[in-house]
Formats: C-alpha cells, sequence, structure tokens
C-alpha cells in the first residue's frame, strides 16, 4: 500500500491545498482502481475517484491519524461505490475497449502473450461484477490493494469474521462463474468449428 | 460425500499440515466437484494476483483540482441561497405575524388612526432633530467643523494603519508556511 508522510495528511488538515493534492497525486491510481474494478466503467471510476477525492477533502479535519491513511481513503471510496451500485442496477462494462485505452506502452509486446493477458483480465473484470457489491470490494482491496483481513475489516466497517467468510463465498463464486465462463467459450467454440449437420 | 473441511482447505488462505494436504489430495482424487474447485480457483487467482491496477486517464489532479473549485463554488452559492431564504423567511414572518396581530386586535378605524398618528410622530420629531442639529451647527465656534474633520481624518488612517498591517502580517505569514 502506498505510504505518505504524516506531516503531509498533517498539512493537508490544517487546510493546505498543495498538501491535499499531494495526496490526490499519491492515490489517484488505487482509489481509481477501486473505483474502476467496482463499477466496471471507465467513465464511472473517473466520476466517483474524484467524488471520493472530494469527500476526503470535506472529511480530512476529521481523520484519526491513528488509522492508516490508505485504509481510510479507499473506505470513501468503495462506499461510494457501493451506494452507488445500490442506486442503479449496473450495466456490464466494455473492458476491452477501456484496457485498450489506458495499457501502458510496453517496449517488446509479444502480442500473443497481450491477447491472452487481455482475455484473461477481460474475463476476471466480468466475473468479478457478478459478485454482491460488498464481496466484491472485499476482494478488490484483498488481491489489488494487498489488505490484510483486519484491513478490509477497517475499510468496510465489517467484523473480521464477516470478513473471512465474503471472501470464502466470492471466492467460491468466482470459481464458479470462471468455470460456468469457460463452459460458454467451449461450446462456442465446438459450435464455430463443428459442421452444422452434427 | 462431505465436502466440507476440503472446500475450506481449497479457498481460504489459511496453511494446511502435512496430513490435512494429503487427505485433500487424496479427496480431489475423488470427488469431481473439489478438483474442479480446485482447478478453478487456481486460475482464477493466478489471475487475480497478476492483474495490473488501473490507472486513471492523465490529468486526473488537474481536473480534481477545477472540481474542487466549482464544488466550493456551488457550496458558497448554496449557502448564501440558504442564508437569503431564511433572512427573508424571517422578516416575512415576523411582518406576517406582526400584520396578524395587529388586525386581531384592532378595529381598521383605529389602524388608520394609529398609522396617521405615528407618521405625523415620525414627521415631528423629524423636523425637531433638525432643527437641534442646525442650532447646534450656528452656536458652535467656527474652528469647531477643522477640529471634528481633522479628528474623524486622523482616526481615518489609523484604522487604515491596522488594516494595512493585518493584510501584511496574514500574507507573510502565508509565504512563511510554503
Amino acid at each position: 500500500m502506498i505510504d505518505i508522510a504524516s506531516n503531509v495528511i498533517a498539512k493537508a488538515q490544517e487546510g493546505d491545498e498543495i498538501a491535499f493534492t499531494q495526496i490526490v497525486e499519491a492515490f489517484q491510481t488505487p482509489v481509481f482502481n477501486l473505483c474502476y474494478r467496482m463499477l466496471g466503467d471507465g467513465k464511472e471510476a473517473e466520476d466517483a475517484a474524484q467524488e471520493a477525492f472530494l469527500r476526503a477533502h470535506l472529511a480530512i479535519s476529521k481523520y484519526d491519524s491513528e488509522r492508516p491513511f490508505g485504509t481510510w481513503l479507499l473506505s470513501i471510496a468503495a462506499h461510494f461505490c457501493i451506494d452507488q451500485q445500490r442506486k442503479r442496477k449496473l450495466p456490464m462494462a466494455d473492458i476491452d475497449e477501456y484496457l485498450e485505452e489506458t495499457a501502458p506502452d510496453r517496449n517488446v509486446p509479444n502480442p500473443e502473450s497481450v491477447t491472452i493477458e487481455k482475455e484473461g483480465q477481460a474475463k476476471i473484470q466480468k466475473i468479478l461484477l457478478t459478485l454482491p457489491d460488498i464481496d466484491r470490494a472485499a476482494i478488490i482491496l484483498r488481491y489489488w490493494q494487498e489488505f490484510s483481513e483486519e484491513e478490509i475489516c477497517q475499510t468496510l466497517d465489517l467484523t473480521i469474521s464477516a470478513v473471512k467468510s465474503r471472501l470464502h463465498r466470492a471466492r467460491h463464486k468466482l470459481a464458479a462463474a470462471w468455470e460456468s465462463e469457460n463452459l460458454v467459450e467451449n461450446q462456442a467454440e465446438r459450435m464455430k468449428n463443428g459442421s452444422p449437420a452434427f | 460425500m462431505d465436502h466440507q473441511p476440503f472446500e475450506d482447505w481449497i479457498l481460504d488462505e489459511s496453511s494446511i499440515n502435512q496430513e490435512q494436504k494429503e487427505s485433500l489430495s487424496e479427496h480431489l482424487n475423488q470427488c469431481t466437484n473439489c478438483a474442479q474447485l480446485s482447478y478453478s480457483w487456481k486460475k482464477v487467482e493466478s489471475e487475480l494476483i497478476s492483474a495490473r491496477m488501473v490507472s486513471p486517464n492523465p490529468g486526473f489532479v488537474n481536473r480534481f483540482q477545477s472540481n474542487l473549485i466549482a464544488r466550493k463554488a456551488e457550496a458558497y452559492q448554496t449557502q448564501s441561497i440558504k442564508s437569503l431564504l431564511i433572512i427573508g423567511s424571517s422578516i416575512l414572518f415576523v411582518m406576517g405575524s406582526l400584520i396578524t396581530w395587529l388586525f386581531l386586535t384592532k378595529t381598521p378605524g383605529e389602524i388608520i388612526v394609529k398609522s396617521v398618528t405615528m407618521f405625523t410622530g415620525v414627521t415631528e420629531a423629524y423636523i425637531n432633530l433638525r432643527y437641534i442639529v442646525l442650532n447646534f451647527f450656528s452656536s458652535v465656534p467656527p474652528y469647531l467643523p477643522y477640529v471634528f474633520l481633522i479628528f474623524t481624518i486622523g482616526w481615518g488612517l489609523i484604522l487604515l494603519l491596522i488594516w494595512g498591517l493585518t493584510i501584511w502580517r496574514f500574507s507573510r505569514k502565508g509565504l512563511e508556511q510554503k
């Protein structure tokens, strides 16, 4: 997890805009990634990440420095995304297009491995969106932010046993969704290669 | 078939001992459901571990700063409108209460008489005050207006100096913070 100097946070709490800008610079990727993985759409993720930082700016004077700053900030973003999803039905994401737009330039790209990686990532995002909101947030925090179960429970305001059971349930669902995705793909592949007469 | 401890061992991160590993391996050879779950979860886990962070488009911080300015302006405007509405509705409430009270306790004739009396009283008070002020200025020594002028300008200069010092102090403090 990204660390930020405590004096920068203290300055931001006193109303120093430059210090808060440093925080935005440092945390823009984890916050955006969380919103993107939660919402599955680049435009909505941008809006959600901006809103999360605006809310953090408004509430930073109340931030308790005993708590890790990252969990506090990501907690705001996660709760905002969960609220957003409760307000409306989640549309499916056009992940291929977005990954293409935001993919960093690699000097020696291997087209085959890039395609496989993109397919895998698109599939993972697709099956991630099948999870309930809080379970999805727990998985994102665990695997992208590398949060411990303790940190996840702080971020999502859950008990440790609730985090454990949500992670267990989410893993089970992801494995099942992965299996059914592969099944559908294999069937489609067989139909494409097979003769219509059979 | 009972899958329970095996599912936990497959999906949870807690480490298992050698005996449990052997038991799991034996179970996976017999149970296709758990074997499929184990295979799928390993695939998903490897994808999750290798998944990269998605970054926002360039200029995120600049967009945040613009949004912050817009949000502050919006908050200021909302606060101003709220204050105006509160003051306006308070004035309307007080006026309404007074008018209602007046119409409930007095007859229209009494209200007209009271209004005329009040208007006459105010006019009379204004005429009297004007007379007193004019009388006062005609009886004061000729140098007194100049003294008054100097006194006013003096205080004005002192207040201007204090204001300038305050501005200078704040701007200097701001620079020191940077």
